[in-house]
C-alpha cells in the first residue's frame, strides 16, 4: 500500500481561482519521460505535519497523467480511512491532455465504502474512491486531500514511485515537527533532504525530478527494490495508553509484547480434552506437535482486523471460544496452550511474502506484516506458523523463510533469522513410464516426490478431497486425448515434509503418427522453467529466488515392430545459474532418458542475463525433442 | 437492474388501527435446533462426493405481514444449516447477510440466531453464535451487510443460522437459488402473496422440483380506515379507503428440491448463475379493493408501455435539448442519413466514456451523463437515441438481456429480465442495431456481451423482437510464409487478419495496454519464435481488418537429425490442446457468435531436400454441419502448402451433442500435431 503522508495549510499557489485556461498539458512534460510511460506523476506533494506525539494533519496534493487504458486505474482515487485517520476534505479535477478542466468531482461523485470486500471478514477499515472515467487519452487528474491522524504506530513509507512504467516529473515529501518529536528518517535511493529549522519547528523536504519509466524485466527485482523510499517512524508515542519507545529494536519488541500482555490465559476448560495426551509424553518436541495440531484442527483463520492498530491479538481464551482468529490471535492462543504446560516459547514479527523484501536492519520499527511462533530447543528453533491447518509441522516455506525476525521476549525485541531452505533439500523426483501402442496411444505411469521448497508446489493440492484433486489434476496436465485413471497425493514428514504423488493416464493420440513413423514427445511431464528472450539491453541485475534439483526419468516402451530413427543426443551443459545434465538410451525394446535439472540462487549481473536466457533455450531446445521412431 | 426507484420495489406507508392474521402460516417442518446425529457423524456427501461442504437444508419463506402503523411488509425467512466435511470447506462457515436500504425506506435483519454443532466423546456439543462473531458493515450508499463467522468449526462440525429480514420493498419478493457453490440436499422455498398483488415467476435449472404445490387460505385485517402511497411508473398515488374489515386470499406456493449438486464450472459456458437452478419473482400487477388494477408485466406490450412512459427510460428521450449542439455538429459533417447515423455512433463513442455497467436504465438521467461525458450503458445507447432521433432518423429503443444476465423468453413478460438497450435504426428497408460503449466495434455490431438471442422493441405499445447477432462472426486467418533451412531453421513473414468479435478483442487489448506492451505480449505468446518487429495494419478502423505482421528471424522450430528435418505442420501454433477435455458436460457449450479459424501455411524445402512424408488432407464435420473442419496439406516443387479452416456455425451445443464436439476438436488437435518430415536426397 502507498503511504501518504500529508500536511495541512500549505498553499497550493495554483489553485487560486479563476483556473488558468489550461492545467499539467501534456505538452508540457519533457520528451524523455514520455518514454515508456503509461503514466506520469506530474506534481506529488506531500506533506507531513507532525503536531503531538499522537496527532499529525496531512496533506496531499498529486497530479497525474495517464495514457492509456490499462493505466487508468493509476488515474483512480482511493483514500482509506478508519477510527483514527479522518479525512478532512478531497477535491479532484480532471483536465484533457491540452490542459482544458473537463470536470471538478463533487460529493456525489466519491464512492465511500468498506475498505474489505473479500478476504477480511471485518474490519473497521473504509475507503473513499473517485473514478475518473475519460473517453480519450492522455487525460490528467489532480487532488488534494486532508487527513487528521490520530494514529502514528506503523512506519509509514513514502514511495514515489509506485509501478514499472511509470515517469515522475516532480515528486516531494515534507516533514515538519516540534523539535524532540521529529520521526526518525530512513533513505534509500533518494537525494538528501533540504531542512529548515526555525520557531522550534524542524522541517525537512526530499524531492524527485524528471525520473524516467522503467521497463519490468523478467527475473528482475520488484519494483520495490528499485523505487526511492522513505520510511519515518516516530521515537516515541502513546496509543490509547500504550506508550512506546521505537528507538531501538528491543523498544519496538517491548511495545509490541505489551499488546500482549495479559492476554495470554486460558480456561482449564480448554486444554481438556488435550491434557491428557500431552502428559503422557515425556518429550517436549512431540508435546509441543500435540499441542500444534490441536491448535490447527480447532480453530480456523479468519481477519478480523480492529484493535490497536490491527496489532493486538484477541485473547486466547475468545480464540478457544470461537474456535477462530487472525495470525496474531492464533499465535497468541497457540503460545498460551504451550505456556498451560511450561513450554516457553515467542511471539515473533515477520514480514511475510514470498518476494516481499527484506526489513530495513538498521531502522527499528515496526515494518511487519504477520506474526509467527518461535518454540527454542536446546539445539534448534521450532517454527510454528499458525495460519494454516494444513501446514507440516515446524515448516515454514518460502513465505516467512530466510528473514530477519523480531522476536518477542519479555525484555524486548530481539531480531533472528529464520531458517534458510538450501538446494539440497529442495528436491523433485519423478519417473514416467510410457507405454506405447501402435496407433500412437498411451498408458503412462507416473510418480514423483517434492521436498522442501519444492513441496510448495504440490502445498495447495493437498488441501483437496480426491474429487477435486482428480479435477485439478486434468487441468493441470491438459494433455488432449487424456483420460485420468488414477491419482494420489499424500504428504509426510515435519520440518521438511516431502509430497508424492502417482499418477496413471491413458493418452489418446499421445504420439502424432505420419507416414509411418510415430512422434513421441518426452518432455510432456518434464517441468522446465519458462522460457526468455534474450535482452541485450538488460538494465536490471538477474534475480534466481530459489535453488533446486530435479531428478527426471522418462522410459518409453516402444510399441512392437518399432524401433528408434532418431533420438535425442545425451547432453550436457554447465552455467553458473544451474545445470542440466541428460542421458538418453535405448535396449532396442525402450528408451529411457535421465534428466537432472540443479538451478542456483542468488543475483547476478544484468549482463549475465542473455547467457541465462540461452541456459533456458537449451534447456528447453533439448526438451522439445520428440522421440521419433519407425516401424 | 435498477434496484431502489423502480416500481417493482412498490413501497407502501400505511396506516391503519388493528390488524391480526387469520391463520397462522403452514407449519414448519424443520426446526431450529433439532439436528439429527446422523448427519453430525456424515463424512462425506451421499450425492455429490467433491463436496467440501454440504448444505443439510436451506429453508425460506417469504410472507406478508400487515401492521397497524407500517401497513404491509414483506418478511422473508430462512433458515440454513451447512454441514462442514474438511479444512478446505471452513470458508462455507462464514457467513454473510446483504439486505438493502433506500433512503428512509431500510430493511432489517431480525431474530437472528445461530449454533455450531460438533460430535464430542459421542454427544452432541453445541456453541451459541454470540454478538462477537457478528458484524455489521455499510457495503456502499444502498447495502448493508452483516458477517458472521461461526464459532467452534472444524471437520465434521455443522453451523445452523436463522433469521428473518423485514422489508418495506413489498413488490420485491427475494429470488431463491435451489443450486449454488455447494450441493443442497433439501432446499425449500414458500412464496404467500395476498391477492392483491399478482407476482409472475421464471423457474430455471436442470433439476425436478421434489414439492411444486400452490394452496389458498383467507385471511382478514380489521381496520378502521386503510390507506396507502406508492410510486408507479414515476407517478405519486395516494388514496384513502374506508373499510372496517378486509377479507382477502392469500396464495401460497411451495417448491422443493432434494440433493442438487453443486454448480461446477465448465469451459466455454455463460456465467454459472445462469445455469443454477433458481426461482425468481417479480411483481406483474397489484389491485387494491376497489381499484383499478395496476399492470406491471402482464404482458409484453404493458412491459413495453410502461418503459416508454418510465421517467427513467422513455421520457429520457425528449429531452432534445441536450443534445442540440451535437446534432447541429452532426448535421454540419454529414448530409445523408446513414452517413449521419454513422456520424452519431461515432461521436458518442469517441466522447462519452463507458463505466463498464451494463444498464437499462441511465445511471441518473441524461443530463448527468452528458455534462460527466461517461455514463453506463444505457446513458451513452439512450443519447445516441436521442441524438438520432433529432436527425430525423427513424429509430426506437431495443431493450435485451446481457449474455451474463441470462435469457429472456417471450413467453415470460419481465421487466427485471431486461438489463440493456440498443438502438434500432431503420433506413431504406435495412435494420441496424447500434451500440456506443466499444469505439472498438465495427458499426453496427453489437458487443460480444450482448449476443443473447433477441431484444425487444420499445415503441408504440407493440412487442417486436429482433435478433441481436447479425452475421459476424469471430474471424482470424494467420497466414504465414517460411523458409525452412538445412538445420531445421524457420525464416520468414507471419500476417495474422482479424475480423469480427476476434478483431474487436485484439484492438481492445491493442488500445488498452498500448503498442509497446501489445507487442510484447504478442512476443510471449510465440514462446519459441524469434519475434522481429512487429507492424500493424488499420489498428484504429474498426471497420477493417485488424492486421498483424512480423518476420521472424531464423528459430529452431523444426528438429534435425541425421539426414532427416522433422517439423510441425503448423510450426506448433494451431490448437495444441482441447478445450473440451471432460468426457462429461452438465450444462451447453456456449460459443457465444460463430467462429472461423484460418492457417495457410507455405513452406520452402531447403536445397537437397525432399519431402519423404506429409499428413494425410482431411475433411470431417459434425452431423448437422454445425462445424467443420478442412485441412489440406500438398507439395509443389520445391514448396508445401498447409491450409486449416476451422467453422463453427452455431453458437450453442447442447450437452447430447457434447460428445460429438469433444471429438471433433480432438481430431483437430490431433491433426495440428502432425509432423511433416523431409529428407536428405
Amino acid at each position: 500500500m502507498r503511504f501518504f503522508f500529508l500536511l495541512i495549510g500549505c498553499l497550493f499557489p495554483g489553485l487560486l481561482f479563476p483556473f488558468p485556461e489550461t492545467r499539467y498539458p501534456v505538452t508540457d512534460i519533457p520528451p524523455g519521460l514520455q518514454v515508456n510511460a503509461d503514466f506520469i506523476v506530474r506534481l506529488s506533494e506531500t506533506r507531513f505535519d507532525l503536531k503531538s506525539l499522537n496527532h499529525a494533519e496531512w496533506t496531499e496534493h498529486y497530479v497525474v497523467t495517464v495514457f492509456n487504458e490499462g493505466a487508468s486505474e493509476q488515474a483512480v482515487l482511493r483514500e482509506y480511512y478508519n477510527n483514527y485517520n479522518s479525512i478532512k476534505s478531497i477535491e479532484g479535477y480532471m483536465y484533457n491532455a491540452e490542459g482544458t478542466l473537463l470536470k471538478e468531482f463533487k460529493s456525489g461523485d466519491i464512492i465511500d465504502q468498506s475498505a474489505v470486500r473479500d478476504g477480511s471478514l471485518y474490519s473497521d477499515d473504509r475507503v473513499k474512491i473517485i473514478h475518473p472515467l475519460s473517453v480519450s487519452y492522455p487525460f490528467t487528474v489532480e487532488y488534494f486531500v486532508e487527513i487528521s491522524a490520530r494514529k502514528i504506530i506503523n512506519c509509514p513509507e513514502w514511495r514515489p514511485l509506485d509501478d514499472y512504467r511509470e515517469s515522475i516529473q516532480s515528486s516531494k515529501l515534507s516533514i515538519s515537527a516540534p523539535e524532540g518529536l521529529f520521526p526518525r528518517i530512513h533513505t534509500e535511493r533518494l537525494p538528501d533532504d533540504v531542512s529548515i529549522i526555525g520557531d522550534g519547528i524542524t522541517g525537512k523536504t526530499w524531492e524527485i525530478r524528471d525520473m524516467k519509466a522503467l521497463e519490468r524485466e523478467p527475473y528482475g527485482p520488484g519494483i520495490k527494490q528499485i523505487s526511492p523510499v522513505l520510511m519515518a517512524a516516530p521515537a516515541n508515542f502513546s496509543i490509547k495508553g500504550y506508550d512506546g519507545d521505537f528507538s531501538t529494536w528491543k523498544g519496538v519488541g517491548l511495545w509490541m509484547k505489551s499488546l500482549y500482555e495479559g492476554r495470554d490465559s486460558l480456561d482449564s476448560r480448554f486444554i481438556e480434552n488435550i491434557r491428557n495426551d500431552v502428559d503422557a509424553e515425556t518429550d517436549t518436541l512431540v508435546k509441543v506437535k500435540i499441542l500444534y495440531r490441536y491448535m490447527q484442527r480447532t480453530c480456523r483463520y479468519v481477519n478480523t482486523n480492529v484493535g490497536i492498530g490491527g496489532w493486538q491479538p484477541e485473547r486466547a481464551n475468545d480464540v478457544a471460544r470461537l474456535g477462530y482468529g487472525d495470525c496474531k490471535g492464533l499465535v497468541n492462543y497457540t503460545y498460551a496452550l504451550l505456556k498451560q504446560f511450561g513450554i516457553k516459547s515467542f511471539c515473533t514479527l515477520v514480514k511475510a511474502g514470498a518476494n516481499s523484501g527484506l526489513i530495513v536492519r538498521d531502522f527499528p520499527s515496526n515494518q511487519f506484516n504477520h506474526v509467527i511462533l518461535a518454540v527454542p530447543f536446546k539445539k534448534d528453533t521450532v517454527w510454528l506458523e499458525c495460519t494454516d491447518p494444513m501446514q507440516p509441522f515446524g515448516f515454514l516455506g518460502s513465505f516467512t523463510a530466510d528473514r530477519d525476525a523480531l522476536l518477542l521476549t519479555g525484555n524486548g525485541g530481539v531480531l533472528v533469522r529464520t531458517p534458510r531452505y538450501p538446494e539440497k533439500v529442495n528436491i523433485e523426483h519423478s519417473t514416467a513410464e510410457i507405454r506405447m501402442d501402435s496407433l500412437g496411444n498411451a498408458s503412462i505411469s507416473i510418480a514423483s516426490s517434492y521436498k522442501g521448497l519444492e513441496f510448495e508446489e504440490v502445498e495447495s493440492l493437498l488441501a483437496l478431497n480426491p474429487e477435486h484433486l482428480r479435477e485439478k489434476m486434468k487441468s493441470l496436465l491438459d494433455v488432449p486425448g487424456m483420460t485420468l485413471i488414477s491419482v494420489q497425493l499424500t504428504s509426510e514428514g515435519d520440518f521438511l515434509p516431502e509430497a508424492v504423488e502417482k499418477l496413471g493416464i491413458t493418452v489418446k493420440n499421445y504420439a502424432s503418427m505420419s507416414g509411418g513413423r510415430m512422434f513421441i514427445p518426452l518432455d510432456r511431464f518434464l517441468e522446465e522453467p519458462p522460457l526468455l528472450k534474450k535482452n541485450q539491453f538488460r538494465k536490471f541485475e538477474l534475480v534466481l529466488r530459489k535453488s533446486y534439483v530435479h531428478y527426471d526419468t522418462v522410459i518409453i516402451h516402444l510399441p512392437q515392430g518399432f524401433s528408434p530413427e532418431s533420438m535425442q543426443p545425451s547432453f550436457r551443459f554447465n552455467t553458473k545459474f544451474g545445470s542440466i545434465a541428460s542421458e538418453v538410451d535405448s535396449d532396442g525394446l525402450t528408451v529411457k532418458l535421465c534428466r537432472k535439472l540443479e538451478m542456483e540462487e542468488g543475483s547476478f549481473p544484468s549482463s549475465d542475463f542473455d547467457a541465462f536466457a540461452d541456459f533456458l533455450q537449451q534447456l528447453s531446445r533439448h526438451d522439445k525433442a520428440k522421440l521419433v521412431v519407425k516401424h | 437492474m435498477k434496484p431502489f426507484s423502480k416500481n417493482h420495489l412498490l413501497v407502501l406507508t400505511a396506516i391503519i388501527f388493528c390488524a391480526f392474521q387469520g391463520t397462522l402460516l403452514a407449519q414448519e417442518k424443520i426446526k431450529f435446533g433439532k439436528i439429527d446425529i446422523s448427519d453430525l457423524k456424515m463424512t462425506r456427501c451421499p450425492f455429490d462426493s467433491a463436496a467440501d461442504a454440504l448444505v443439510l437444508c436451506d429453508v425460506g419463506s417469504s410472507r406478508y405481514e400487515y401492521s397497524e402503523n407500517k401497513g404491509f411488509e414483506l418478511l422473508f425467512d430462512r433458515l440454513v444449516r451447512i454441514k462442514i466435511f474438511t479444512k478446505t470447506g471452513y470458508p462455507n462457515a462464514n457467513f454473510t447477510i446483504e439486505y438493502w436500504n433506500a433512503g428512509t425506506d431500510c430493511e432489517k435483519v431480525e431474530s437472528l440466531k445461530g449454533k455450531t454443532y460438533n460430535l464430542e466423546s459421542g454427544g452432541v456439543a453445541e456453541t451459541k453464535l454470540d454478538d462477537k462473531s457478528i458484524f455489521d458493515e455499510v457495503e456502499d450508499i444502498h447495502t448493508k451487510v452483516k458477517k458472521i463467522s461461526f464459532p467452534a468449526v472444524r471437520e465434521g462440525s455443522v453451523v445452523e443460522l436463522k433469521y428473518t429480514i423485514r422489508s418495506p420493498f413489498i413488490g420485491h419478493i427475494r429470488s431463491w437459488y435451489f443450486q449454488g457453490e455447494l450441493p443442497i440436499r433439501w432446499s425449500e422455498y414458500e412464496v404467500n402473496v395476498p391477492e392483491y398483488f399478482r407476482f409472475g415467476k421464471q423457474s430455471m435449472g436442470y433439476y425436478p422440483f421434489e414439492v411444486n404445490k400452490t394452496t389458498s387460505h383467507p385471511e382478514t385485517i380489521n381496520s378502521q380506515y386503510f390507506s396507502y402511497n406508492g410510486t408507479m411508473g414515476g407517478v405519486n398515488l395516494k388514496t384513502k379507503l374506508e373499510h372496517s374489515s378486509i377479507s382477502y386470499q392469500v396464495y401460497t406456493e411451495q417448491y422443493a428440491t432434494r440433493d442438487v449438486p453443486a454448480l461446477k464450472e465448465e469451459p466455454f459456458s455463460n456465467t454459472l448463475q445462469n445455469y443454477s437452478m433458481r426461482i425468481r419473482y417479480e411483481l406483474k400487477s397489484y389491485q387494491y379493493p376497489g381499484r383499478d388494477p395496476h399492470e406491471l408485466t402482464t404482458d409484453w406490450r404493458v412491459v413495453v408501455r410502461d418503459l416508454e412512459a418510465d421517467e427513467d427510460f422513455g421520457k429520457q428521450l425528449n429531452k432534445s435539448g441536450l443534445v442540440k449542439d451535437i446534432v447541429d455538429e452532426i448535421n454540419g459533417k454529414a448530409l445523408k442519413p446513414y452517413y449521419k447515423m454513422v456520424e452519431a455512433q461515432n461521436y458518442v463513442r469517441t466522447h462519452f466514456k463507458w463505466n463498464g455497467k451494463n444498464s437499462l436504465y441511465p445511471s441518473e438521467n441524461l443530463k448527468k451523463a452528458v455534462a460527466n461525458h461517461a455514463g453506463n450503458s444505457a446513458d451513452l445507447n439512450l443519447l445516441l437515441i436521442l441524438i438520432l432521433r433529432e436527425l430525423n432518423l427513424n429509430v426506437v429503443p431495443l431493450a435485451s438481456s446481457t449474455w451474463d444476465n441470462g435469457v429472456i423468453f417471450e413467453s415470460v413478460p419481465t421487466q427485471r429480465g431486461l438489463n440493456y438497450v440498443t438502438g434500432l435504426v431503420r433506413l431504406d428497408s435495412s435494420e441496424y442495431i447500434l451500440d456506443a460503449t466499444s469505439p472498438y466495434l465495427p458499426f453496427k455490431m453489437v458487443p460480444r456481451r450482448c449476443l443473447n438471442d433477441k431484444g425487444v422493441v420499445v415503441s408504440d405499445g407493440n412487442t417486436r423482437w429482433v435478433p441481436l447477432l447479425g452475421g459476424e462472426k469471430d474471424n482470424s486467418l494467420t497466414f504465414a510464409d517460411l523458409k525452412i533451412d538445412t538445420a531445421g531453421n524457420l525464416q520468414g513473414r507471419m500476417i495474422t487478419s482479424e475480423s469480427g468479435y476476434s478483431a474487436a478483442d485484439s484492438r481492445e487489448n491493442y488500445f488498452s495496454s498500448g503498442e509497446a506492451a501489445f507487442s510484447k505480449t504478442l512476443k510471449e505468446k510465440y514462446k519459441l519464435w524469434d519475434v522481429g518487429e512487429i507492424k500493424y495494419e488499420n489498428a484504429g478502423d474498426p471497420e477493417k481488418e485488424f492486421k498483424v505482421i512480423f518476420d521472424m528471424i531464423p528459430s529452431e522450430i523444426g528438429q534435425s537429425s541425421g539426414n532427416m528435418i522433422y517439423l510441425n505442420v503448423l510450426s506448433g501454433l494451431g490448437k495444441n490442446s482441447n478445450p473440451f477435455n471432460n468426457e462429461k458436460r452438465i450444462y451447453p457449450v456456449d460459443f457465444n457468435c460463430p467462429v472461423k479459424e484460418t492457417y495457410v501455411f507455405t513452406y520452402e524445402i531447403p536445397p537437397g531436400f525432399n519431402v519423404e512424408s506429409l499428413p494425410e488432407s482431411v475433411k470431417f464435420s459434425l452431423p448437422d454441419q454445425s462445424a467443420s473442419f478442412k485441412f489440406v496439406v500438398g507439395s509443389k516443387e520445391n514448396k508445401i502448402m498447409v491450409s486449416s479452416m476451422l467453422t463453427i456455425n452455431k453458437t450453442t451445443f447442447i450437452t447430447s451433442e457434447y460428445e460429438a464436439l469433444r471429438d471433433f476438436f480432438a481430431r483437430i488437435v490431433a491433426k495440428h500435431s502432425q509432423q511433416i518430415v523431409l529428407k536428405k536426397s
